[in-house]
């Protein structure tokens, strides 16, 4: 039987990255009771190991808890837990769609940060209540008063209301729930109307296929149903029901505002889309629930094997990747210089991080990633309108009538004192502002136009740098636009090295290629010869260095005292040519095809 | 006892013991060594704020050695580390390697020397027994006959502290092979390399050493020194291939960065000769003393006919080497068939203090007569193969060294490897034998890192 939906309440909990929401949202489990002392294993919720060490909740994971309130009623309190990074903000938003309110959590010995200025207003839109938390305040530098005013000048949320927590020794955490059960408002839905339930998460269950997790927003669903997923019309028999507890527990039926999962024979989760909305095959909804789109990749870049005899391993383990992760795409691809590899699609710089280091650490892969590229739009003499996503596939001049490339909207949250530097890099990326307000005299939002490409090219981490630290930021694509763009080649030793080419503002070509060619001769390697490597616009060098050749490479002595020592060298060695790729007879190193993302626009 | 397990126990292996004192510590050298002062005969190295002495000349400084107390104790250390590794051949070479082992007393030496070739110390090496009353315990009955293969026995002389007396004494002893430390016949060379002998001074104790009837004598060279033409290399060994020598190790000057010159050079204070220069006076070399008849062996090596550094070659063939005596590095196979590699505390006082009498502590266990101790396991036993085989001419075996170490060395990367390396002509395979083409050992390294 499912639950009266006037005790169920359905809420998340968005946090800035370390803000200690994993910690807070265990102890919330702990409080509810919900895991034995054995599993209080810290951060029960971010499931994956690499998640774990880069302190980010990827993949959302949900729990059902059972609380007994002050009033003397038992609730249904579910947590929807959010992924946690500017790339994901689509996953964000569909799940905040499925739950009433939200717990916005700011660390208090820090202030608050755009990513979760950013998630609050997504709540906000979707008419969530918001629920003040100012955590961490066991901590001795915890500055109640200033983070309190901080959300209410920076978001404008009055935290009259605000809930004093510590994740770590559990202050303020019985107060926190008794504040969902009471201002948290019950979710609203008709038992008997057609069924509609949102879907917000998926995964891939080697024995069950894709299994999905739904909030019913209206009507009931049952183990057994024929189930229709709107957005792609197919149906599916619903073989599992279930919600986590956080162990999973199975389930006959979901009613309205509550939140399970459900297995259906689902082949992949490319079949399902976050957001769409599922009812029932006969006699279901004809309307889907507002908001769902289609989630686009934003960054392509190239993955090829070191070695290209492992490029049937790298396709079996993207195969197996997009199972578990249809956000990213992926076609094959040739590169002259670098073989057969695949073009993959990402939602954003982290999201192709995240995947390059599952490849290589749970498919054991060496791989070469190609820099990153957008998407650029180019519009040829003929009319036709090409979306290039790889720089290879850049029309020539003489085709090309016009280029637009990504737009998207930056928010820059940081303290007065660096607002120069920030405004000051944001201009050299061809930024036009938009808005610059200071919320509070020592906390300023700064909005700008950037290309996407700008953005996607050590932007943050050159952020982090000009202000200490504490800036943050947070974008949305914001259309397209055209400008003076053009695809920079490099070559080595006269071979253009395709793999290295970049689309580039006209402007910042001559100086960007200097800067390329100085940081390759940095990073490759001298070899047996002297290897040449110039920058080039068409057919015209703008930029030219010089590898000169490696005289000798031979250790003298090598005598009984020397050869454990001498191994750790050689491995070392060994170590840094696995990340090599043979291009032509030069050796080049996997950071030289990052390297436009590494350059010292300072010099 | 399986007959595996026989084949394992009878393959050749070799003992290194090491001296550590010097007259002086020379500024490019990285080994253990102790200056010789009076005051602080035992401590490794002196305190950089003091002002140099000058160093002690070769007699002084052998009346202040405890030459015998030095002996007792790595007699102790033999007699305690052979019970754990079930030998039953005696090694096939010794090596006294310092330091400079030329300062220490033959007869001392030469208690070490008996005690090996007879495959065990004698039952008795306390203190206080006679010298040369030791040679009288015989081998107990349940030792097994031991190899009778000859015993290569080398010893590094310096020559500030070796003459053809002492060549004599050291023959008497059982040494059958001298390696001098000429490192140049240059004196504004030398003088640079800090060495404490002029060119007339290497060459005496070349002629004094084959006055005294030693059988092999080798000479060491560094070359690539700044100011000099790979002609003036060439030169070098020439001169010295011509003095009678039958075994050159001639060394491309190497800045280790725990010496003085590796100090100097962090400070950018050291003249070094450009990488091309030493990358020719590399091959000037080889083909001078090609030309005279000498067999280019190994990277650093040159020997005569079959004048071969047996000992050395134990190293690159992947043989168990037994290390006795302060800091020395020993790599065995311990009862129980693992292999172990273990370096003995550099501290001279901690060393003695160590191995003062019988033991029942295992020699092999971590302790205060250990500085390090590294289990090698099949796989990196097989890297070592192919770092230390491919230095030499003749290369690896690679059917032996897999059958030894009872590991598959062609794991489909290690093949690629291999197979882009002979494309390129940078290795040689006859489906047995792996090695590097001569004409590419200056980059030997990198071809090397390419197969580990």
């Amino acid at each position: 039987m499912s639950v009266d939906p006037s005790r169920i309440r359905n809420f998340s909990i968005i946090a800035h990255v370390d803000h200690g929401k994993s910690t807070l949202a265990d102890r919330i489990m702990d409080v509810t009771g919900a895991l034995s002392a054995r599993e209080r294993m810290e951060q029960f919720l971010d499931k994956l190991e690499l998640e774990r060490e880069r302190g980010i909740t990827i993949k959302a994971q949900s729990v059902r808890l059972r609380y007994k309130a002050q009033d003397g009623l038992e609730y249904q309190l579910q947590l929807i837990d959010t992924p946690g990074h500017v790339d994901f903000s689509y996953e964000v938003s569909s799940s905040l769609r499925a739950c009433e309110g939200a717990l916005l959590v700011v660390d208090a010995t820090q202030s608050v940060q755009a990513q979760t200025v950013a998630n609050t207003y997504l709540a906000l839109k979707n008419d969530l209540e918001i629920i003040p938390v100012l955590n961490k305040v066991d901590l001795p530098s915890a500055d109640v008063d200033r983070a309190a005013r901080d959300i209410e000048e920076v978001i404008g949320l009055d935290c009259s209301g605000a809930i004093f927590t510590s994740g770590k020794t559990g202050i303020g955490v019985p107060e926190l729930l008794e504040a969902v059960v009471q201002r948290v408002p019950p979710p609203q839905g008709s038992p008997d109307a057609p069924l509609r339930a949102l879907l917000f998460d998926c995964w891939y269950d080697s024995y069950r296929g894709a299994v999905i997790m739904l909030k019913v927003v209206e009507g009931l669903l049952r183990k057994g149903d024929k189930i229709k997923l709107m957005a792609t019309g197919r149906t599916y028999e619903v073989t599992e029901l279930g919600c986590f507890s956080p162990h999973p527990v199975a389930l006959t039926e979901l009613g309205p505002g509550e939140v399970g999962f459900a297995a259906a024979h689902i082949k992949s989760v490319g079949d399902t889309k976050i957001g769409d909305t599922v009812t029932h095959a006969t006699n279901g909804a004809t309307e889907p629930l507002p908001g769902f789109e289609e989630v686009k990749p934003m960054v392509y870049a190239g993955l090829f094997p070191t070695d290209s005899a492992d490029y049937e391993d790298l396709r079996d383990a993207l195969s197996k990747l997009h199972l578990n992760d249809s956000s990213f795409q992926y076609e094959p691809d040739t590169s002259e210089a670098l073989g057969f590899g695949f073009r993959c699609g990402f939602l954003g710089l982290l999201h192709m991080e995240i995947i390059q280091e599952r490849l290589e650490r749970e498919y054991g892969l060496d791989l070469i990633t190609t820099a990153p590229s957008v998407v650029y739009r180019a519009k040829k003499k003929t009319g036709e309108v090409i979306e290039v996503d790889n720089p290879s596939k850049m029309p020539s001049p003489g085709d090309l009538e016009l280029i637009e490339e990504p737009i998207v909207k930056v928010a820059i949250h940081v303290p007065s004192d660096y607002v120069g530097a920030v405004v000051k890099l944001c201009e050299e990326r061809r930024g036009v502002q938009l808005n610059l307000h200071y919320a509070t005299p020592e906390h300023v939002v700064i909005t700008y136009e950037l290309p996407l490409a700008e953005v996607i090219i050590d932007l943050h981490d050159r952020l982090k740098s000009v202000s200490r630290g504490f800036a943050s930021m947070e974008y949305e694509l914001a259309g397209y636009r055209p400008d003076d763009l053009i695809k920079l080649d490099l070559l080595v030793n006269g071979e253009p090295l395709d793999a290295l080419s970049v689309i580039l503002h006209r402007d910042s070509a001559f100086f960007r290629g200097r800067a390329l060619t100085a940081k390759l001769k940095e990073l490759v390697p001298q070899q047996q010869y002297e290897v040449a490597i110039q920058a080039a616009i068409g057919s015209k060098v703008i930029a030219r260095t010089t590898v000169r050749a490696l005289r000798k490479d031979v250790t003298a002595k090598c005598y009984g005292g020397d050869i454990s020592r001498k191994r750790k060298l050689l491995e070392k060695q060994k170590e840094g040519k696995r990340r090599m790729k043979a291009v032509g007879n030069v050796e080049v190193p996997q950071e030289a095809f990052l390297a436009i993302l590494k350059l010292d626009d300072t010099k | 006892m399986t007959a595996a397990k026989v084949a394992n126990d009878a393959r050749p292996w070799g003992a290194y013991v090491h001296f550590p004192w010097c007259l002086k510590k020379c500024p490019y050298c990285d080994f253990l060594s102790i200056p010789v002062e009076p005051q602080r005969l035992t401590s490794p190295g002196s305190s950089p704020r003091r002002l140099p002495r000058a160093p002690l000349d070769a007699p002084s400084a052998r009346q202040v050695l405890p030459h015998e107390a030095y002996a007792d104790a790595v007699l102790w250390e033999l007699e305690a580390r052979l019970p754990g590794l079930n030998l039953t051949t005696r090694p096939a070479s010794i090596f006294f390697g310092g330091g400079t082992p030329s300062l220490w007393a033959p007869e001392q030496l030469g208690r070490v020397v008996t005690a090996l070739s007879r495959g065990g110390p004698p039952r008795n090496p306390a203190p206080g027994a006679a010298r040369g009353a030791t040679e009288t315990a015989a081998p107990p009955p349940e030792t097994p006959a031991l190899e009778a293969a000859p015993l290569e026995v080398t010893v590094e002389c310096n020559p500030t502290s070796f003459d053809e007396e002492h060549a004599r004494r050291l023959v008497d002893v059982g040494v059958n092979r001298i390696s001098l430390g000429v490192q140049s016949l240059d004196p504004e060379r030398l003088e640079f390399l800090g060495r404490l002998h002029d060119p007339e001074g290497a060459l005496q104790a070349i002629a004094a050493a084959r006055r005294a009837g030693v059988p092999r004598v080798s000479a060491d060279l560094i070359f690539g020194v700044a100011g000099q033409t790979p002609e003036q290399a060439a030169a070098e060994v020439r001169r010295l291939a011509a003095t009678g020598v039958t075994h050159l190790s001639a060394y491309a000057l190497t800045i280790e960065s725990n010496t003085h010159f590796g100090t100097l050079a962090r400070r950018g204070q050291l003249p070094l000769l450009d990488e091309g220069l030493v990358a020719e006076s590399f091959r000037a070399v080889d083909e001078a003393l090609e030309a005279e008849g000498f067999l280019h062996y190994e990277i650093s090596n040159y020997a005569r006919e079959e004048h071969f550094a047996l000992h050395n070659l134990g190293y690159w063939r992947g043989h168990d080497y037994l290390g006795l005596g302060t800091g020395a590095w020993g790599t065995v196979r311990l009862g129980g068939g693992s292999r172990l590699r273990y370096r003995n505390t550099p501290s001279v006082e901690r060393y003695l203090e160590s191995w003062t009498g019988q033991s029942s502590a295992d020699p092999y266990a971590e302790g205060r007569h250990l500085a390090d101790r590294e289990p090698i396991d099949p796989e990196t036993e097989l890297r070592e193969r192919l770092l230390l085989g491919l230095r030499l001419r003749d290369g690896l075996d690679t059917a032996q060294a897999e059958a030894e170490v009872g590991v598959e060395l062609w794991s489909p990367r290690r093949r690629r490897a291999r197979d882009k390396l002979l494309r390129s002509g940078r290795l040689a395979w006859d489906g047995v034998r792996l090695w590097i083409p001569p004409d590419q050992w200056l980059f030997a390294d990198g071809i090397i890192a390419d197969l580990l």
